[in-house]
Parts: C-alpha cells; sequence; structure tokens
C-alpha cells in the first residue's frame, strides 16, 4: 500500500522521499523501496494515467471563446469549474477513469456542474462542439458516455467510506494505482507470512 | 521460483552480444531478440545504488515512450527487472547524427543536410503534439537506423508540459543547446526550448562543428549575442524579467537570410517559430529536396582503433582549408574554389549559404563562435550536462520536477 502510494507520487512529478513517507505512517522506508519494482511490474510498466482535471480547464477556455464569455460571464464559469472539479473528484474513486478518455470524462463532470448552476446552454455547446470538429461519431453516441459516466460515479459514490475520502486529500491519483493493483496487492499480502 | 523464471526470461528470449557504450546510470549492449529476430539494444540500469528507489530518468523514459510511437521517435520494445537491475529493451541503432557530422570522410550535401532536420523536426513534432519537451536535443541523441531513418532517443530528461501553472527546472540540455530563456533561469517554458536545440543542430550541420561552444552559461549567452545581436526590448520585452536576467553590451545583429529557416528562431519564446511551422518553411519543399534516408551516407562501424584515426585526421582537415574545402562543397566549380582557399571564414560562411540554396557571393562576418578554428585549434569536449549542473538537478528532483 505505501509502496504504492509512494510510486503514484513517483510517477505524477511530485516526489514524495521514502523517508517521509515512513515516517508519517511509521513504517521503515526501506520497505516502501524494495517492493517498487514489483509495483511496477505489475503494471507491465503502463505508468501514465490521465486525469481529466487538465481536460475541464481546457473545454472552460474553449467555451469562454464558444460564447464570447463577458465579465460576468467569466465569474459564473469560475464557478462552474469549480463545481466540475468537485465533479471529477467523485470520478477518481470509480472505475471509470479506467474505461473513458479525459476529455468525456470532463465533459460528464461540467454537464453535471452545469446542472446545479445554470450557467450555459450545455447542450448547443456540445452541438458546437461536434459541427466545428467534424466528427466521426454522433451526439448520441457522446450522449451515452457521458451517462455511463454518471452512472459509474452513482454507484459508487453511494459506497464511499470516510478513509478513502481523507486519502483524496493526500493525492487522487493514488486511488487509480490502488484500484489498478488492489487485486495483485491483496494477493502478495496474503502470501506474505 | 521467481527469480528463476526472470533469469529464463533474458535466456529465452534476449541473446545478449557486445557492450555498445556506459551512461550515467548504467551500460548498453547489443542483443538478438529470439521471439522476432530483431536487433534490439538493451539499456541495464542499476537498481541496488539507489537512495529513492528506481531512478526518475528510467521511469520518466518508460512513461513516455510507451506513449509516443512514430518513425523518428526510438521505440521501447521491453521492460523488465532481472538480477536485481532494470532492463529497458530498444530497437538497435547503428549511429548518430554526431558520428555523422564529425566524420570527414562523409559529404553532406544541401540535400542531406535538408534531410536529417526534416526527420529530427518530425520526431519533434510528435513529442509537442502529445505535450511531451524532451529537453535534451542534442546530435548524440538522435539515432540513424540501418535504413537511414534518424530517430530522437534519450526521453530521461523529458517531461510532460502545457499546465499553466507548473514549474520546471531551467537546468536542462547540454549547454550549446540551451535556448536564452533558460541560460536566463526561467522555470516557466514551452517547446520553443526544443525549437532553438533543434536550430543550433541545424547550424551544427552546415558548419560540421557545433555551433555557439559557451564555456559557461555567461559565455554562451554572450555567444548568442554575437551571432544574433543582443535582444532589444521590442524583440524581447519580457527578456528583463527573468529570474537571471543581466544586461549585456549591446551587439548589433549580423544580416541573415529570410530564406535560411534559423532566421526565424527568434529570442521571445512566444514569437518562437513551431515544430509545425518549421516543417511548413518553403525551405523544405524547395529547391533541392531532402534526401531519401535510405540514401544518406554513414560512417564506418565504429572501432576502438578507428577512433584514433579520426582523431589523427581531424587535425590536419582543420589546418587545410582547400581539402575541406572539397570535401564539404563537392559541386563547387574549380575556379570559386580557388578563391577562397585561403579564408576560414568566407568557407564556413559559404557554407552556410550554399546549404542556404543562396548563390551570392557576398561576404558576410561569421559568428564568434568561429573564432576558433581561425587559430587551427581543436574544438573543446562536447560538454553533457556537466557535474555542477548534475548535482544542480538532482536537488532540484526532489524541488520542483
Amino acid at each position: 500500500m505505501l509502496t504504492c502510494i509512494y510510486a503514484a507520487c513517483k510517477i505524477e512529478e511530485n516526489h514524495v522521499s521514502a523517508e517521509e513517507l515512513g515516517k508519517g505512517i511509521s513504517q521503515d522506508h526501506q520497505m516502501i523501496l524494495n517492493n517498487e519494482m514489483i509495483v511496477y511490474q505489475s503494471l507491465e510498466f503502463d505508468l501514465i494515467v490521465y486525469a481529466p482535471y487538465r481536460s475541464v480547464e481546457g473545454f472552460i477556455n474553449d467555451m469562454e471563446e464558444f460564447f464570447n464569455a463577458g465579465d460576468n460571464q467569466l465569474e459564473m464559469l469560475k464557478t462552474l469549474q469549480e463545481t466540475a472539479r468537485f465533479e471529477v473528484d467523485k470520478m477518481m474513486l470509480t472505475d471509470a477513469p479506467l474505461l473513458f478518455p479525459p476529455g468525456q470524462l470532463a465533459l460528464a463532470a461540467l454537464g453535471n456542474s452545469n446542472a446545479l448552476h445554470r450557467v450555459i446552454d450545455f447542450d448547443s455547446y456540445l452541438r458546437g462542439i461536434f459541427s466545428r470538429e467534424n466528427s466521426m461519431h454522433t451526439m448520441s453516441e457522446l450522449s451515452e458516455s457521458l451517462d455511463a459516466i454518471d452512472s459509474w460515479v452513482i454507484v459508487s459514490h453511494s459506497n464511499v467510506c470516510p478513509l478513502t475520502e481523507q486519502m483524496c486529500k493526500f493525492q487522487i491519483n493514488i486511488l487509480y494505482w490502488l484500484g489498478t493493483v488492489g487485486y495483485f496487492c491483496f494477493t502478495w499480502t496474503t502470501v506474505r507470512p | 521460483m521467481a527469480e528463476l523464471d526472470l533469469s529464463k526470461k533474458v535466456a529465452d528470449r534476449y541473446l545478449k552480444r557486445e557492450v555498445l557504450g556506459e551512461g550515467t546510470y548504467g551500460v548498453v549492449y547489443k542483443a538478438i531478440d529470439t521471439k522476432t529476430g530483431q536487433t534490439v539494444a538493451i539499456k541495464k540500469i542499476r537498481l541496488g545504488k539507489q537512495k529513492e528507489g528506481v531512478n526518475f530518468t528510467a521511469l520518466r523514459e518508460i512513461k513516455l515512450l510507451k506513449e509516443l510511437k512514430d518513425p523518428n521517435i526510438i521505440e521501447l520494445i521491453d521492460a523488465f527487472p532481472h538480477k536485481g537491475n532494470l532492463h529497458l529493451v530498444f530497437e538497435f541503432m547503428e549511429t548518430d547524427l554526431e558520428a555523422v557530422i564529425r566524420d570527414r570522410n562523409i559529404v553532406l550535401s544541401p540535400s542531406d543536410i535538408k534531410s536529417y532536420l526534416q526527420m529530427t523536426l518530425k520526431g519533434l513534432a510528435i513529442c509537442h503534439k502529445k505535450w511531451v519537451l524532451h529537453r535534451d536535443m542534442k546530435p548524440n541523441n538522435l539515432l540513424i537506423g540501418s535504413n537511414g531513418q534518424l530517430k530522437l532517443a534519450d526521453f530521461g530528461l523529458a517531461r510532460v508540459f502545457g499546465s499553466p501553472d507548473r514549474r520546471f527546472t531551467h537546468q536542462v540540455f547540454a549547454r550549446w543547446y540551451r535556448a536564452p530563456e533558460l541560460l536566463f533561469g526561467t522555470k516557466q517554458y514551452g517547446p520553443g526550448v526544443d525549437v532553438w536545440a533543434a536550430a543550433c543542430i541545424f547550424a551544427e550541420l552546415l558548419l560540421r562543428r557545433p555551433f555557439l561552444q559557451g564555456s559557461s552559461d555567461i559565455d554562451q549567452l554572450g555567444k548568442i549575442f554575437a551571432a544574433f545581436g543582443t535582444p532589444s526590448a521590442s524583440q524581447w520585452p519580457d527578456m528583463i524579467f527573468l529570474p537571471d536576467y543581466v544586461e549585456y553590451q549591446h551587439v548589433p545583429a549580423p544580416p541573415l537570410r529570410s530564406l535560411f529557416p534559423m532566421a526565424n528562431v527568434t529570442y521571445d519564446p512566444k514569437a518562437r517559430i513551431s515544430v509545425p511551422q518549421a516543417l511548413e518553411h518553403r525551405y523544405f519543399s524547395s529547391a533541392p529536396l531532402p534526401t531519401d534516408p535510405v540514401k544518406l551516407s554513414r560512417p564506418a562501424p565504429k572501432k576502438e582503433s578507428k577512433v584514433s584515426d579520426v582523431i589523427s585526421n581531424e587535425g590536419p582537415t582543420v589546418l587545410s582549408p582547400p581539402r575541406k574545402s572539397r570535401r564539404v562543397m563537392p559541386g563547387r566549380d574549380g575556379s570559386e574554389g580557388n578563391s577562397l582557399q585561403g579564408d576560414k571564414f568566407d568557407d564556413s560562411v559559404v557554407s552556410v549559404r550554399q546549404a542556404a540554396g543562396d548563390n551570392m557571393g557576398k561576404n558576410e562576418p561569421a559568428p564568434m563562435s568561429l573564432d576558433f578554428s581561425l587559430f587551427g585549434l581543436k574544438p573543446p569536449n562536447r560538454p553533457t550536462i556537466t557535474s555542477a549542473d548534475r548535482s544542480h538537478l538532482k536537488r532540484k528532483l526532489d524541488l520542483e520536477f
């Protein structure tokens, strides 16, 4: 578990030394280091996880241009962005980020945020994207993906426990790693005497 | 049992051959992939000695090369631990661009230079499209395969860019290829730093020697300004706000032809040409067209005895301009060649103009970086990131990377 946290911080270029981690949780840091290679190998060295946070930011910038936003609307878009980030936080606890590309996750988050704040005409924005980008896909396909993402969040959110919420504050992407290697860690823990 | 399996994996798949070289973190050796019959290069990275586990450069290389697949970027075929070390398996590449530039037996025609630059920029375009900065562009990181394809390699300093508030270290690139904004200490930068380095490589292909050979950061900036003129406030408005900015004595810019793509490599990173724009420049679509990669000349295979031969050959070449003229510019007529016999400056400048397709006979002042050739001195050893830079880099690893 600690090694996964250590490795996640390293991969995401927010390095936390093994000694600091060890101190924080009263564990020998050498044990963290000894298991690092096992974590990477079990992932088959597929180390990049794409989180939707940057995509949310990109879409907000795009909306500013698309709607020719004035000062008042810029403030509302900021509110929209803040709420969308919380939506993404919830998504990160689900399998959705392992199943959908970041752009779709971001649109799902923004859609939910907009349902709450009513900042923009979200449907017309989506139609604008399609007409602009000459997409190979259809609007209904995207809608299906967004609905599927919402389903994942609804199901998983009701099962969130306090410990998991605490860990969100530390490093959100770590949870990917925990989910991805959860089975391996469980097996490894069992094998260990 | 697990150890035995890992041991079998190497024995069952990779037949080890000779050592190709040794880098900062370990040995690179040649091997045969028995699964595909393909020749590969295996980089063995030591693990046990690292205080912080698996080292960053290896992880970064794995992470990013898994995302970058292109004919002009080296392929990471496999990665696995074995006998306490991490092994990275790459496609085997015969030589590198530095070897080509230094090999006096090779004639680089304008078409050849154009071809090498185009392949460099194509690889870089894919990196930037995927939001990856290479940050260590230099000729010996541009590898050349058996089919003549040039590929970007060594992604140990590369990383993802594009987040507005992320700060990076400015201690990247070997000094001769470092952009002026990095030398002034900026920590927020983008693809322009790779473009600057690519331009220096372009100049190196033309000159057959490194372009701006600074011996320190201050000296590097001095040589840049001597070559392009000291930037004015209108050219680079934000220059004075950079962390390590110091004022330099004003030097006017020597004239550069607009046809020369480097003319678009501006001081201001925001105004600097991008890689896609550079690839669309008329330089690549005007005659002579780039040479087909298969037809590019390659150095003889590297051997220890050859190294001393090359060194001994290099001296006379520097001291014998007419000989170099004939080798570098085979297309010139005899009378024009004769007129330039005694003048090294004109020799280099003509080389530049010839490559750019410019036939004007006008003489232009040569950049200060060519001073050493005037006295027949051997060029200084090519720097990597120096030990001082590296210790700084290590500290930065914990703080800002």
